[in-house]
């Protein structure tokens, strides 16, 4: 069986249509991103906090995540992955900031990939292309982590946050 | 980073660019949308959402009281029953006690909503129940939905 990698050019043509679907629901993700994440204990405990903080830089990194995958091939242009691994980032450093454990940032992504995976399989569902989504869910599985190792890296190097050793 | 929800019910606020009024609202055509809920960036979000679907939000924040939810207008209440300290099945009751409310068709929204049969539900207009986390396009079905019920009940 042959294996593919993760960042092989793809046909631009259903991949293209089903990110362009992706971006336009994005704000219908984001509501549901925020509905979902706003149930953590950690955020429940704090009631009046803004919608602004909540989201932090979610807003922004879907569709910088959605416009990453539409490029023919990452190897060779990687401009728009590396804008996700910099607003992940910035999204890490300001959760580091607030005091937010990493484990809710874990989370926060792992909320964001269902939501994201539902959305697309919902696609191919609709438009019977599998192909199409398996090459452009593999892309965006990679985006997701490089996004998630970003903002996990900002975290531990930003202000306030302290790592303590496990006591023995 | 945060702020004094009281602010939601009891002076100007704003959602994203809009400015609200006095009530919580963004001035607009459609029906007024009552929203009870006690975590601001979750009614600051479904202020934003009701809003660009064309209706007109109003947020209730603590202290919560039925008269307010009265004076509003609202043709459907989202209804939080997890508000802090309070209870929203209380402010349900007391949202059917009010002649001009009895009828309001309500939208029960809840993370630790389990079975309703637990509690008794006030007699009044019909009663939507959405465990959160829902899925943010049911809920403008659900309240289109009552809010056309609404619309013939009344014609």
């Amino acid at each position: 069986m042959e294996l593919r990698r993760s960042a092989e050019p793809f046909q631009i043509g259903p991949q293209r249509a089903c990110a362009t679907y992706l971006l336009a629901i994005a704000p219908r993700l984001m509501s549901n991103w925020v509905l979902r994440v706003a149930n953590l204990p950690v955020f429940r405990a704090d009631p009046n906090m803004e919608l602004a903080p909540l989201r932090g830089r979610m807003g922004a990194l879907l569709p910088a995540v959605v416009a990453s995958l539409v490029v023919n091939d990452p190897a060779l242009d990687d401009e728009p992955g590396r804008l996700v691994e910099t607003i992940a980032a910035d999204h890490g450093r300001l959760r580091g900031q607030l005091g937010t454990p990493i484990g809710v940032v874990l989370i926060e992504f792992q909320e964001l990939r269902r939501l994201v995976w539902a959305a697309t399989e919902s696609w191919a569902i609709e438009h019977g292309d599998p192909e199409a989504v398996r090459v452009l869910t593999d892309r965006l599985m990679t985006t997701l982590d490089r996004a998630q190792v970003a903002s996990v890296e900002a975290w531990v190097g930003s202000p306030g946050v302290a790592i303590h050793a496990r006591a023995s | 980073m945060t702020g004094d929800l009281t602010r939601v019910s009891a002076g100007p606020m704003t959602v994203g660019s809009r400015r609200h009024s006095r009530d919580g609202g963004v001035a607009g055509p459609g029906p007024t949308i009552g929203i009870v809920e006690d975590q601001r960036a979750v009614a600051e979000m479904l202020a934003e959402v009701l809003t660009e679907h064309g209706f007109h939000p109003v947020l209730f924040g603590p202290p919560f009281g039925a008269e307010r939810i009265a004076g509003s207008g609202a043709a459907v209440l989202l209804l939080d029953i997890v508000l802090g300290r309070d209870s929203g099945w209380d402010l349900l009751d007391a949202v059917r006690t009010e002649p001009t409310t009895r009828e309001l068709p309500t939208i029960i929204t809840s993370a630790l909503y389990a079975r309703p049969g637990l509690h008794t539900l006030p007699a009044g207009g019909p009663i939507v129940f959405m465990p959160k986390p829902f899925d943010i396009d049911d809920l403008i079905v659900a309240i289109r939905r009552l809010v056309a019920s609404g619309a013939t009940r009344d014609s």
